[in-house]
This record gives structure tokens, sequence and C-alpha cells, in this order.
């Protein structure tokens, strides 16, 4: 939410409630990629994080076949381990490999979304040379009761099943999710990697998905708001054999995790007090009894604590500074390590914000401290300008960033490299955005982004006399552009709407040890361009939207060997929804169809992907009486 | 919509590429393994004459990627039989112009080809209870399946025999399994050292036998045993042994590979350090080795016997196959697929 010309305020009174800003998401205004609210997330349906990001923007993301499969993303042609994901502020990547799969989130499951390509390591800490995406849970003090029922049937047996509960009153909120997910994803898909390219059924891909989320809210005397959640969720998937295979697979991977956080905040009229503590634990178990019923398996579990608090202060009307520091306690029992790995890492951090009417500058610090490595201090500098006031802003934006490597790269038996530094590098970015508006009843939002930015150090497994081992083999150079235009006209309660994308990235290795034919080439699995468009329309109490995204060809190896690339796509989506309201209910019954050409395409070499797929859901909700409705 | 004309341009200047007179039964074959469930195995023809690469040749040919993990080739008569191990296949190509003729399927887990006659060849197949299966060369369907050890790896034939590596796979043994060709049936089964992987028959019909060593490890993942890295003699007649510890318990390092010279008269194996040349009647093991540096494949060119060295070079990158004379000295190198496992000399 902004305050005139787009700046940010620490505090929205919204009667007599107020939200307070975290720490990210105060410093961050201004330079967000995509920010997705509750209606927008609704609205794309009990879809996953990776679906829903797909939606709104040509990312780069990488699914490793059907629904419920693995799904990374790499941002600005970095790697799927450089772009952290949060919870409520806490940090959700596997300390195991550094990435998150965003299959594991069921949009259902947040209220708020903020991408930030780019983001500094000054604000986010570790690994975010791609960016961060903030996923947000947010209490509704209406004291009305909410709840909702959903469910979604598709092809491939894909079937999905939401509820939801919001109640309470101005001082207690309670709000619970709970979903469950399966699909036999038994699609048919022209085998390309066989002779004669047969048409053959995707077999052993089935997945169940299950999880609960319970939040409390809790307003305190004295200003004070104590937040709690609890996410529960359990998921296990058979593996199927890849493309061009004989037999089918025979492998199982189960993951699951149980996350809790608490968070206790106190406002006056001149700062915010944070603190809060997560204790997160993820277990993952590999089983492949293999087509002669001996087999392997492996076990994973992680446990991490993290606890942070921070102080933000106003100081007179125009400059914020504050002051904070993290504490990361991560223990591992995999049985690759040689034993359990205990470690921790302590950061400080400070930021001050300079907030006059033309201008906002943005200063901050942070300084990781751990035994395990020598740690960069961690600098950013932001400025955003508002060139005329409420139709044209520039900004630009210069950061460091760092990566500590992973607990696999460090401790894997065999290979692990204790000795591996971190990760490092500088990014800048220069930004543009117009806004035009006629008559409050049809708008135009131009946005660019052009940005440069360097992983040196960049980790890499490769083989040893012995065994393989990860080194810090490359320095990567990432350039690119984005751009985003959003239209919208409104008539009355209705309106259309229609936003075309577009990102241009080159991500190349200047500088490697050892293998010069790496040098100079594109990043594997880095689409150099990529594009999207979508539409929707809302008439009265039917709603239509469209999409379609194009994604170049992409090189599967660092040599960028032609034969072995992946072909440009297109694929196009389509949702229609009619919605009813009788009785304090609302009832919305609608449709997908995604890939609506039925396109053939791979995003991971030789993982099948669904053609074309017809999705019905039907959602049943309480609704609040609209005048106690909270509506900023 | 503006943005598809990346997609139309992208296909106008999609071209298939040039395909030449190259005859693959010359020269160099180079089995390159791919990365694990990438599908990007693929095979390379070196002409050593000119030192021209073709990488992808399967691919260029028959217009689709061999599978995924191309682990080995054998050749013959006429027919090249490249088993693809995580696509459950065996790929029969015509060795002149690479033109697929057949997809062996039905196996598990494939690793190495040899031809017995014109009527039936032998596939090990298995990570854990192994089997050899007995192909019928002229339907090309599997006709029998010889029960062996874990974990069955390479195959030698030394007379009416065939000698079996029952490398344990994913699970554990240290046997050799001998076949009898004419009954398809395992008529003895020989205790060699822990792991057997790589076998070589020298001009006395004596069967080499690579042994990688074993590691056991307790709970912690801690090593509570290692058994050395041996190679192993088998008498061909009395199944006899004799052993060579050729690496150490604690060195860290457990080998894979073997080859043999074009006379049949000098092993050369690998271990800690790189390639070592060890004549087959010589009474101890070389402490120093011929060629320096780590490898991932080791083939001997039975013509001439140059000894090629392969290194893959990572998870991204192509490989390299570099070429030594006989006495170790460098004679040339060849970018060539990812992981290169093995060479192949169609035209021996």
């Amino acid at each position: 939410m902004m305050a005139g010309d787009g700046v940010p305020v620490d505090t929205i009174d919204i009667r007599e409630v107020k939200f307070v800003y975290s720490r990210e998401k105060f410093f961050r205004e201004g330079w967000h990629g995509l920010e997705l609210d509750q209606d927008a997330i609704r609205r794309s349906g009990h879809s996953t994080l990776d679906a829903l990001l797909a939606w709104h923007m040509p990312l780069n993301i990488l699914d490793y076949g059907s629904a419920g499969s693995l799904s990374t993303i790499r941002l600005r042609g970095t790697g799927s381990n450089h772009t952290r994901v949060s919870w409520n502020g806490f940090s959700l990547n596997s300390p195991t490999t550094g990435t998150f799969d965003l299959s594991l989130v069921p949009s259902g499951m947040i209220d708020n979304l903020k991408l930030v390509p780019g983001a500094s390591g000054s604000l986010s800490g570790n690994s975010t040379f791609g960016g961060a995406i903030m996923l947000e849970n947010e209490p509704d003090w209406s004291g009305q009761l909410q709840a909702e029922l959903g469910t979604e049937l598709g092809s491939f047996r894909d079937r999905r099943y939401f509820f939801s509960a919001r109640t309470g009153n101005q001082n207690l909120q309670s709000d619970i999710r709970i979903i469950h997910q399966q699909a036999l994803n038994n699609f048919s898909f022209h085998d390309i990697y066989r002779s004669g390219s047969p048409t053959v059924m995707q077999v052993h891909d089935a997945y169940r998905y299950s999880a609960v989320m319970q939040h409390l809210f809790l307003r305190l005397p004295g200003y004070q708001q104590l937040d709690m959640g609890l996410w529960y969720q359990s998921r296990e998937k058979e593996l199927p054999a890849i493309m061009g295979s004989y037999a089918p697979g025979t492998a199982m991977q189960a993951d699951s995790s149980l996350r809790m956080y608490a968070r206790w905040s106190r406002r006056s009229k001149q700062s915010v007090i944070h603190a809060g503590t997560a204790v997160l634990h993820e277990y993952l178990r590999y089983t492949d009894q293999g087509q002669e019923g001996q087999g392997v398996s492996a076990f994973y579990h992680t446990r991490q604590v993290q606890s942070t608090a921070e102080y933000r202060r106003h100081i007179g009307t125009q400059l914020v500074a504050d002051a904070g520091a993290s504490f990361e306690h991560v223990s591992a029992g995999v049985e690759y390590y040689g034993g359990n790995i205990e470690e921790e890492i302590l950061q400080f951090y400070s930021g001050l914000r300079l907030n006059t009417k033309p201008l906002t500058a943005n200063l901050s610090v942070r300084k990781p401290v751990t035994s395990l490595t020598k740690t960069p201090w961690l600098l950013a500098g932001e400025v955003r300008f508002s060139l005329v006031p409420g139709r044209l802003y520039t900004g630009a934006k210069l950061a460091n960033r760092f990566r500590l490597p992973s607990l696999n790269e460090r401790y894997w038996i065999p290979g692990g490299n204790p000795a591996i530094r971190p990760e490092s590098g500088w990014g800048a970015e220069w930004m543009t955005e117009w806004h035009w508006k006629a008559q409050e009843q049809t708008s135009l939002q131009v946005r660019t982004n052009l940005y440069s930015s360097a992983v040196d150090n960049w980790i890499q497994w490769i083989p040893g006399p012995t065994c393989w081992s990860p080194v810090n083999m490359k320095k990567v150079w990432s350039r690119g552009l984005e751009m985003n235009a959003s239209f919208r006209r409104t008539y009355g309660k209705n309106f259309v709407e229609t936003g075309l994308n577009y990102h241009f990235t080159r991500a190349t290795s200047v500088e490697a040890r050892e293998y010069e034919t790496v040098l100079f080439k594109q990043l594997p699995y880095t689409p150099e361009h990529s594009a999207g468009i979508s539409f929707r329309l809302e008439r009265k109490a039917f709603s239509i939207g469209a999409r379609q995204m194009f994604m170049d060809k992409r090189f599967t190896t660092a040599d960028n060997h032609p034969a072995l690339a992946l072909p440009a796509f297109t694929r196009t989506d389509v949702q229609a929804a009619y919605t009813m309201e009788r009785a304090g209910f609302t009832a919305e019954l609608g449709g997908k169809i995604l890939n609506l050409f039925n396109h053939e395409y791979q995003l991971v070499r030789s993982y099948a992907m669904p053609g074309r797929s017809i999705l019905i859901n039907m959602n049943i909700r309480v609704k609040p009486k609209k005048e106690e409705r909270l509506k900023p | 919509m503006i943005y598809c004309l990346p997609v139309v341009l992208f296909f106008l200047s999609c071209e298939k590429e040039n395909k030449n007179d190259t005859r693959f039964d010359k020269g160099v074959l180079v089995t390159n393994e791919g990365l694990f469930n990438a599908s990007n195995g693929s095979v390379s023809h070196i002409d050593p004459v000119t030192g021209k690469v073709t990488n992808h040749v399967f691919l260029t040919v028959n217009e689709r990627p061999p599978g995924d993990i191309v682990q080995s080739m054998a050749v013959f008569e006429g027919r090249g039989f490249i088993v693809v191990n995580n696509s459950q296949k065996v790929e029969v190509v015509d060795t002149e112009s690479f033109k697929s003729l057949h997809t062996i399927t039905g196996v598990d887990y494939p690793r190495y080809f040899l031809g017995i006659d014109r009527n039936k060849g032998y596939l090990t197949d298995g990570n854990f209870g192994g089997l050899v299966r007995v192909i019928d060369l002229e339907s090309m369907e599997i006709i029998d399946n010889i029960p062996v050890g874990y974990g069955p790896e390479a195959l030698v034939r030394s007379g009416q025999h065939v000698f079996v590596a029952n490398s344990g796979g994913w699970g554990s043994d240290s046997t050799v399994s001998v076949i009898d060709i004419a009954t398809n049936t395992v008529v003895e089964t020989v205790h060699a050292g822990d792991r057997p992987t790589d076998m070589d028959v020298d001009v006395y019909g004596n069967v080499w036998v690579l042994c990688h060593g074993n590691l056991v490890y307790d709970m912690d993942w801690n090593i509570v045993d290692e058994s050395p890295s041996m190679l192993v003699k088998i008498d061909p007649l009395s199944f006899e042994t004799t052993a060579f510890e050729i690496g150490t318990a604690g060195d860290g390092f457990n080998p894979q590979r073997l080859a043999i010279s074009a006379d049949l008269m000098t092993l050369y194996f690998e271990e800690a350090g790189g390639v070592y040349a060890m004549p087959v009647g010589s009474p101890s093991v070389p402490a120093e080795p011929l060629i320096t540096g780590s490898l991932y494949g080791l083939d001997v060119d039975p013509a001439t016997g140059e000894i090629y060295v392969l290194e893959a070079n990572g998870f991204e990158t192509n490989g390299t196959a570099r070429k030594y004379l006989p006495d170790g000295t460098p004679a040339g190198s060849f970018e060539v697929g990812l992981f290169p496992n093995g060479a192949v000399f169609p035209g021996k």
C-alpha cells in the first residue's frame, strides 16, 4: 500500500486497527516485480505456487513433470538455489540443497505474495542473487465468520479440496485452512526419445498431498500483537521414468514438514518493535525398490530454529532507522553426512530510510557471522525519485549478495567440500515506472527494469580423482531487461484488464576454472527471451481470463550444444467463472483449460509435461456482511 | 501478437544438421554416458587420421537421442549394440551408417553386451540379483536368462566360456561367473577380489579381473572396513586365481577401468595417480603410473595399441578423449560428449 507519491508509511490506519509492515516489506516498497493480494490469489483457483507465479509472469520455472512434481525457480539467469522463499518472514529454503520446491505451496495457504527480483542481501540475507519471494498470512479483524469450501476436479484424475474458516473478534482471530490434493497424472504424450515417437501413457506419476495451517492472531493491550502459525503438510509422490525409458519408474519420494512460528510486535507513534522465532522441521524419504524388488532408500531430516528481533524508529517526519539481529540454528540428520550436523549463523543488520516528497532513499547493511566461513559485509543503496508526481518515477539500486554453501555442498559423503567459499557478487538496477489515468476509469502502467549482476565463486559439482566434489567454479554475469505493462478500464462494477510482460535475460560465464568451453555461453536452462500476455474481463457475475506465454529455446549444457537444447514453445491457458450471491453465501462455479492448444514441451529435458487439461471448480463461501468488511 | 514472432522465426531458422558421408565403421567410437535423468547420452566418432570429431552421431542420423546413460557399446558382425542403462534398452545400429536397426527392450538395468556367434549374444542386466540375457541376434528377442551374481558388469570370452564380473551392484559381490556358451549355464563361480568390475583376456587366454574393492560404513558413515583394489588372474581351464593388490586400504581410491594392449601382453589399469601399465607376466605391480591424471574411461585401440583416456568435465560440459602412444606419449585430444566412459574400435 502506498501513500502520496508511492511512498510507504510505516503503519496503515483502518478504523482503529493498524497493520504493521514487516522490515522487508517496509524497505522494499516500490521495487517488487509482482505483488498479489488475496483476491488475485483466489482467482487462480486451487493451484500451487509455481502455477500461480507462472500465470502472472513469464518466469523461468522448472517443473520436473506433471502436478505434484518438483518445481524450482531461476530468476534473472541464476540458479534454483539463488531465490529466497520466506513464509511470514522465515526462510523456507532447504538447508540441504538451498532450493525450495514451489509445488509444495498451495495458493490457498497464503494471503499475500511479493516477488522481488534481485533482492539485496542486506535486506533479505542469504541467497538472493535471483530474488526473494515473500509469502504472508494476514489477520482479518472484522470479527466476521468467513468460511470457504471448495473443490476442483480435472483431467488426469486431478482432485483438489479446500476448506478454510476465519473467525474471532477484535482481539483474537483464528484462521484454519485444510487442503488435500491428489492426481494420477495418467496423461499421454509423444515420446520423442523413442524410435518412431510413439504415443505413450505416463505411469507411476501419482501424488497425494495434504496440509493444514492454523493461525492465531492476538491483540494485546498497549498496541501489542502476537501472531502464531502452524503449518503441517505431507506429500507422497511416485517418481516416473523419464522419456525414452522402456520400464516404468519404481522410485517414491515422501516429503513432510512441520513449521511453527510466533511473532510479537509492539508499536508506538514513533517506533515498532518485532521479535519472533520459528521452528521448521523438514523430512524427506526417497525409496526405490527397483524392478527386482530390492532397493535403496535415503532419509533426510533437518530442523531449523530461526529467531529475529528488530527495532524501527521514526526520526522526525522524513527519516526512519532500524536495527536488528537474527539467529539461525540448523541441525541435519542425513545419512550421507557422516553424522548429525549442527550449524549456527548470527546476522546483524541496520537500515536507514529517507522519505521526502519527490525522493525515497534506502541505505542498509548486514553482517553475517559464522564460524563456518568468512562472510562479506552486505550493503545496499536504493533511490526512487518521482519525476512527475503520480505519473513518472525512476530509481536505481546497488547491492551485493552472497550465498552460504548448502549442507550437501559441504558435508556430502563422498565429495563434500568443507572448505568451499560462499558465492558473492554485486548487482545494479535501474527502474522506470509510468502511470497514466483517465477519469479514474482507465489506467495504464508501464514499468521497465534494467539490471546487471554478477555471481562470483559460483559453486558447481565436478568430477574429481575419486568422486564428484563441489568447487568454486566460475563467475557468472547476468544482465537483462524486464518490461511489464498493464491496462485496466472500469465500467461501473465491471472491468477489463490486460497485461504484457517481456523478459530478456543474458547470463554467461565470464570466468571459469579449467573448462574454457563454457566461457561467454548462455547458462543452461536460461531462456534469452520470455514473454506473456494476459486478459481478464469481469462483467456482473461472469468473469473470463486468458494468458499466453512464450519461452525461448533453452540450452541444457554449459557449452550450448544445439543438439541438446530444448525448443521454444508457447502455452495458452483460459479460465471462466460464474458467481452467485444468495442469503449470505457466495457460490462460484468455474473452469480452466490449461495448455489449450495441447502443445508438447519440456521444461526440464526428458521430463514429460501434460497436454491439454480441463479443470472444473466449485467454491462456496460464507459471505461477511458487506458494510462490516474492511476495505482499506 | 508481437511476441509470437520469435516463435515463427525460431521454427523458420531450424534446419536439420547437414548429413555427411562419414563412415562410422572406421575410426573410434566413444560412448558418452550423459547425465542421469537428462537423456543426453551420445556417441561420438573420431577419425584418428584427420582428427575430425563428429559428436551426437546417433542423434544426427536417427533424429532422436540414444537415451539416458549410454553405458557401453559393442560391435559385432557389422552391428553396433549400444547399451542404454537408464532407458532400459539396447539400440542396435548399422555401424557403417549408424542407422537404427532395432531396439532391444524387456531389460531392467542393462550394462554390457558381448556377441557370441551369428545367432546369439549375451547382455549383463541387473543391479541386485543379476542375469545374463541371451539374445537371439536374428529376432533381437531375449530367448533365455542365465542367473549370475549381483550387479553383473563386464563380460569376456575365453575359449568356450564367458566370464562375467559380478560387481555387487547396489548390494555386494566378489565373484566371477563362468558360463558355458554351448548350454547357456553357469559351470563355475570363481571367487575374485571384492567388487569385480572390468575384465580383459591376455594372449594366453587368462582372464584378468579388475576388482574395485569394498568399502564398509557404520551407521554414522565412518569407513570401518575397506578391502584393497585387486587385479586377479583367472586360469581359463582350471579357474585358479592369482591376485595382485594394486591399491591399498585407506587410499580412498577404487578403480573401475582395465584395458589391454594390442598384442595382449600388457595390462593398463586405473589406480590412484593415473593409468598404470603392467606386463601380464610381471610378478609385481608397477609403482609409477604410465599416464598421470584422473579418468572416466579407458580403452586401447587393438590395431595400433594407442591408449584412449576419457575424462569427464562436469555436469554440463563436454568431456575429453586423450590419445596416448603405447609408451604413454600424448598423441592428441578430442572434445567428445558428456561423461565419456568407453571407446570402441569398429574396424578392428
